[in-house]
């Protein structure tokens, strides 16, 4: 049964590190962080802050939206190409396919952005000749919301076609990037029926602020055990259930 | 590039390997080998597993602008454990439609379908399944030898046997030449191949088969038939969904014809061709001039080395006979034609009652 899963991975792991735009997203993020690292404008403070501010946008965004592209496609080429007939023929859950399409696409971003963190990292050595444990966690907590934001775009690609799963999916990351600062303060400005729809929007939206740890990183913030913790459970879950929806999904759907 | 008799003769070794490892039908994801009976470990009496396919009022209605459009209409068939079954129907009679059910890329609107007594929708019933779609497609990147370790795995081949399983499966689709090249430079044809070592590579007990020689040009077909053939021989079960009737007509113990979604007639080829009205006459040394005066008494006449071969009604055959005789010709035979399947199909088609028109969804 691994076996059989690590194959599927294995499969979805070559398609994806083989598309275009992960290449290009990966490069040009690169490109970027290496230029904020190396073109010295201001002082050494100033210039280590751009260095990170910088590099944890790129790696983010440059990871989010390959994660997008990647997986909001994944489902609607396997069954319009007819590639998902010989491996369903196969003693396999479409659960496991899933999972595996997931996993393999995650997989390769992970590359990318191990790619670009591993720069972005170096950089930082070269000025501060340390790597203090908050980058460390900030990158962490980017893959942590790089696979959300994929769990999404797969549960919106059981729905929809590759085009409207990718507005989607960056729509809702949009209002789940804006929903700690704007939603709760349109909550509190509001009454009734409206507060109501506005504190449950709020809450099934993704909360993505709770991923970023970029500020703390520049301002060399410390962030508590505690908060980390919970904001990883909230990510595995919040992820957990969005594969877990396009399974239910997915399991009757006619191919 | 190898010669066939070669690539035969060194596939003969294979094959007894391959023979060898089909005593044990499939085998588990832990590369456990599983029997038949063991298979059926799911509450499933042996009873229910006497047959490698079964289907019971299979039914899928589809909504098409609208409307209700029932693809496969209560759909009875049993396929026997090592059994070769040509499913024959036009375009859109519902083949591809039983196919998908089969395998579970879509549900029945109504009925059941059981492959070695596993309802077909449990992933364990496709254990012992090797399938070949119609116009295959693979991830264009691959080349056949790592897409065949793919699907070894998602087979379930142990990996001690994968190495070997993947040679058999590719020498015997005749992929082998071409096994190191993108699946994207393939020719169709060479695809096609592809599609069948990928069914094969897991030692499948049963083949399902969409179209295999779709594509093919004639050479190819002629090789894939003796693929199927060396397949029937190992005693695997083959469920052949084909347009090219003269080669379902040589490889397959019975046929089922569908149309319309309906199952029309099931039966073995000499069950379901009927005695025609036509005679086929050999003769032998005749002179230009009994041929001439032949030629007027058969629908058809052509001259085979050194024989004569008519065709001519029932009336004609006397005719010709004192022909024959009269000039001194030899008779070899007559013997009266039976009906070719192209022509039992299109009977049975023919005289099908045509369907409902869709109804409207509600």
């Amino acid at each position: 049964m691994l076996r059989a899963f690590l194959a599927l991975v294995k499969l979805s792991f070559l398609e994806a590190v083989r598309r275009q735009i992960l290449h290009v997203m990966v490069l040009l993020s690169m490109v970027v962080i290496a230029i904020a690292g190396t073109v010295t404008f201001f002082d050494l403070g100033v210039q280590v802050k751009i260095v990170k501010d910088t590099g944890m946008v790129m790696i983010l965004l440059a990871g989010s939206l390959s994660m997008v592209f990647l997986m909001s496609g994944a489902l609607f080429h396997d069954i319009e190409g007819r590639l998902v007939y010989p491996v369903l023929a196969r003693p396999i859950s479409r659960a496991m396919y899933l999972l595996a399409r997931y996993a393999g696409a995650l997989g390769a971003v992970s590359l990318g952005m191990t790619l670009m963190s591993a720069t972005l990292l170096a950089l930082l050595w070269v000025h501060l000749h340390y790597v203090s444990a908050m980058a460390i966690t900030a990158i962490a907590f980017t893959y942590l919301e790089v696979a959300l934001v994929g769990a999404l775009a797969l549960l919106l690609s059981t729905l929809f076609t590759p085009a409207m799963t990718v507005a989607l999916t960056l729509f809702v990351y949009l209002l789940g990037s804006l929903k700690m600062g704007y939603l709760q303060h349109l909550a509190e400005r509001n009454t009734g029926l409206a507060k109501w729809v506005i504190t449950a929007v709020s809450a099934v939206l993704p909360n993505m602020e709770a991923f970023r740890l970029k500020d703390a990183l520049v301002h060399d913030l410390s962030v508590p055990t505690g908060y980390l913790l919970l904001a990883a459970v909230y990510g595995v879950a919040y992820a957990g259930l969005c594969v877990l929806l396009s399974i239910w999904r997915f399991h009757r759907r006619e191919v | 590039m190898v010669s066939s008799a070669t690539k035969l003769g060194h596939l003969t070794a294979k094959s007894a390997v391959f023979s060898a490892a089909s005593a044990m039908p499939c085998t588990s994801g832990e590369g456990q080998p599983i029997r038949k009976e063991e298979n059926l470990s799911q509450g499933i009496t042996a009873m229910q597993a006497q047959w490698a396919i079964e289907t019971r009022d299979l039914t899928k209605t589809f909504i098409l602008r609208k409307q209700f459009h029932t693809a496969v209409h209560n759909l009875n068939l049993t396929v026997a454990d090592g059994e070769t079954v040509g499913f024959l129907g036009a375009n859109g009679a519902g083949k591809t439609t039983t196919i998908k059910m089969l395998l579970d890329f879509i549900a029945p609107t109504r009925g059941q379908a059981w492959l070695y007594g596993i309802p077909s929708s449990e992933p364990a019933a496709r254990r012992v399944v090797g399938y070949m779609p119609e116009q295959p497609y693979f991830p264009r990147y691959l080349t056949p030898g790592e897409l065949m370790y793919a699907h070894a795995a998602l087979a379930g081949v142990p990996p001690r046997e994968t190495k070997l399983r993947v040679e058999i499966a590719l020498e015997m689709a005749r992929a082998d030449s071409f096994a190191h090249r993108p699946i994207g430079k393939l020719s169709k044809g060479m695809t096609q191949r592809v599609a069948l070592a990928q069914a094969l590579v897991g030692n499948p007990h049963l083949l399902i088969l969409d179209e295999p020689a779709s594509g093919l040009d004639p050479v190819a077909r002629v090789e894939m038939r003796s693929v199927l053939q060396a397949l029937k021989e190992q005693g695997k079960t083959i469920f052949l969904s084909s347009h090219h009737l003269g080669e379902v007509e040589l490889i397959c113990d019975r046929v089922a014809i569908i149309h319309q979604g309906h199952l029309l007639a099931y039966g073995t080829p000499e069950e379901l061709t009927q005695q025609t009205d036509r005679f086929v006459l050999v003769a032998e040394g005749a002179a230009p001039q009994t041929e001439r005066n032949l030629r007027s008494l058969c629908s058809s006449l052509r001259r085979d080395g050194t024989q004569l071969v008519g065709v001519t009604d029932e009336r004609g055959v006397y005719d010709a006979i004192a022909l024959l005789r009269e000039h001194g010709a030899r008779l070899v035979s007559v013997s009266q034609q039976r009906e070719t399947l192209e022509e039992v199909f299109l009977r049975i088609v023919a005289n099908a009652p045509t369907t409902q028109p869709a109804s409207k969804a509600a």
